[in-house]
This record gives structure tokens, C-alpha cells and sequence, in this order.
């Protein structure tokens, strides 16, 4: 069920693409989904692959530079990390969420992050 | 009634009347037959690739939901990429319009019109429907699809129902009191805008 239970307020799902994280500073941030004109959104799933050989920080966030809006998740090397809506904060974005990570290089050990959103209808679209 | 309350239903039944609403006309035919309409893929209308915030004005449904003569068609709509698809009916005319503004089909309707009542409309014969359609993301889509489906009605007029030539109405009125006068009970359903 991917609806939050408790949300007042009904969406739509959508998928973003994939952001990939190279390098790990707050102005390499990725965008991690394009949020259309006038609308918001909330995360609802998380997918993360490290392919860096050591565990790194991911941290959700607005902009580039990247300013967090929730505390980083640990994702370990080599496997991924899925995280569901209640695991993620109810944060609504009302511009791009955006992405980093405490450590990234060119792929193959890039960070990869995908999520599925929930979005809101607002007074454009 | 038009636009009943729920899942789609008839308008009216075999053998009732239905009056005919189009720029200002009032239109009197019976029903002599009705047909289902259901959802499937040939009532998909793809008004194809839209790039980001990019318009579609005026996508033709003609392929798709017009009628033969003497026909009238009951049609719900729900959009299925995440689109906002303004209904011309005719072509210079919205639906679905208040005095500012025009209401929208899109991903959002459904969540609170599941049934897509809200989204209803009727065509009398080939009386042409246009879809104007927004990519309101900031990204490119590859279809821009929306599905309809409901029922299609043979009308009958006094020298019956169409042999492939247009039939003529039992009567016409040039407002609803003169027909609400006449005494004859019928289902309104309006078939194009309402110009003022």
C-alpha cells in the first residue's frame, strides 16, 4: 500500500529517474525528482545503490547546493537499500527534492538513487 | 438523469424520451435501442508525444467517438498519463466551463470521481469533440492517452429510427419551459456548450 495511512490528502505516485551521485560535495547534489509546475510532493519510496566500497551518508534534501530537510540514511556497500513511507519523513517538497552523498566517483562507484513520490495538485498543475 | 450518481448508467430506457440540448435548441427523440460502450483500447484516444509544458490545442476525436446518424453517444473520461485534457465540444466551445475558468480532466479527478461522473459528456451524431491537452511536468512525454467509454443510443424520431440519413426530432423547442409545457416527460442531455 503505498498511500500514506495518515496523510490527509490524496496524490498521485510517480517514478523519477535515476539520480547519479559522482561526487560527494552539497553542490554536486543531483536532482532526484522534477516536480511539475505548482504542485508538491512527499517521498514515498527510496531506492539507493552504493557502489562505493565503503558504507556513505545519503542525504534528501532541497537545491544545489544541497540543504537538507531530514537526517542522512546509511546505505552499506555493495547491496541496496529500499526504504518505504514509513520509513521516510513526511517532508513535502514544494521545488526538487535533491540528493547527496558523503562520498561517490564515476560509476561504477557512483551513488544511485531512485524514488517514487507522491504528488499533490496545486493551483497550476 | 444525466450524470447519475455512481457508476455509469443510462441515460434513460427503450421507449423513453430524451431531450437534446445544443446552443440553446431543444431537441425531442426517443430512444429506440441502446448499446454499451465499455473500456477497451479502441477508445483510447493518444494524442501522442507532448514535450515538457507543451500544448496539444485541439486533438481530434473524430476516429474515435463518432456516431452514425441518428445516434447519440453517453461517454465517461479518465486520463491515463499524467495530463490536464480541456473538452472542446465544438471546437470554440469548452465544457466543463464556469465564466473564468475552465475544469480540467486529469490524474487528480479520478482520486476524488472515481466513477468519473464529473467527467461525463454526451455526442449527438458527428457533432465534433476536440481534446486540448497540457504536459503540465517539467519532462517530455512519449503518449499523451485518455480513455473513454459509456453507451451509445439509436434515436428515434417520428418517421423512425435512421436508415444512414439524418432523422428529424418528434419536436423542437426553443426553451426549456416551452418544453417542460409541452406535457412530454424526457431526460435532458446537453450535446455541445452553451455559448453566453
Amino acid at each position: 500500500m503505498m498511500t500514506y495511512r495518515q496523510d490527509y490528502k490524496k496524490g498521485i505516485l510517480k517514478t523519477g529517474a535515476v539520480a547519479s551521485i559522482i561526487a560527494p560535495a552539497a553542490a554536486a547534489a543531483q536532482i532526484l525528482y522534477i516536480l511539475s509546475a505548482g504542485r508538491t510532493c512527499k517521498i514515498r519510496k527510496l531506492h539507493i545503490f552504493n557502489g562505493q566500497g565503503a558504507p556513505v551518508l545519503v542525504t534528501i534534501g532541497v537545491g544545489v547546493p544541497l540543504v537538507a530537510v531530514m537526517p542522512p540514511f546509511q546505505a552499506v556497500n555493495g547491496i541496496e537499500l529500499t526504504l518505504y513511507e514509513d520509513d521516510i519523513q513526511d517532508f513535502e517538497f514544494v521545488v526538487n527534492p535533491t540528493v547527496m552523498s558523503s562520498a561517490a566517483g564515476a560509476a561504477p562507484a557512483n551513488v544511485q538513487v531512485q524514488a517514487t513520490v507522491e504528488e499533490f495538485q496545486g493551483p497550476i498543475g | 438523469m444525466y450524470g447519475k450518481i455512481g457508476p455509469i448508467e443510462h441515460i434513460a430506457e427503450v421507449g423513453e424520451n430524451v431531450l437534446l440540448v445544443e446552443h440553446s435548441k431543444y431537441s425531442l427523440y426517443q430512444i429506440a435501442y441502446i448499446e454499451p460502450i465499455p473500456p477497451s483500447h479502441p477508445l483510447v484516444a493518444n494524442c501522442g508525444a507532448i514535450l515538457a509544458g507543451a500544448v496539444v490545442p485541439a486533438f481530434n476525436t473524430t476516429a474515435i467517438l463518432d456516431l452514425n446518424y441518428g445516434q447519440l453517444g453517453q461517454f465517461r473520461a479518465h486520463v491515463l498519463d499524467d495530463i490536464h485534457v480541456t473538452v472542446l465540444q465544438a471546437q470554440s466551445l469548452t465544457r466543463f466551463a464556469l465564466m473564468n475558468v475552465s475544469a480540467t480532466i486529469n490524474p487528480f479527478t479520478r482520486l476524488e470521481d472515481p466513477y468519473d461522473i464529473l467527467a461525463e459528456f454526451a455526442i449527438w451524431e458527428q457533432r465534433r469533440v476536440f481534446l486540448r491537452v497540457v504536459n503540465p511536468t517539467g519532462y517530455n512525454l512519449a503518449q499523451s492517452r485518455m480513455a473513454f467509454y459509456g453507451y451509445k443510443y439509436a434515436l428515434s424520431g417520428p418517421e423512425g429510427t435512421s436508415g444512414g440519413q439524418q432523422i428529424n426530432p418528434f419536436a423542437t423547442y426553443n426553451s426549456i419551459k416551452e418544453a417542460v409545457e409541452s406535457g412530454k416527460k424526457f431526460a435532458v442531455v446537453p450535446v455541445g456548450g452553451w455559448e453566453l
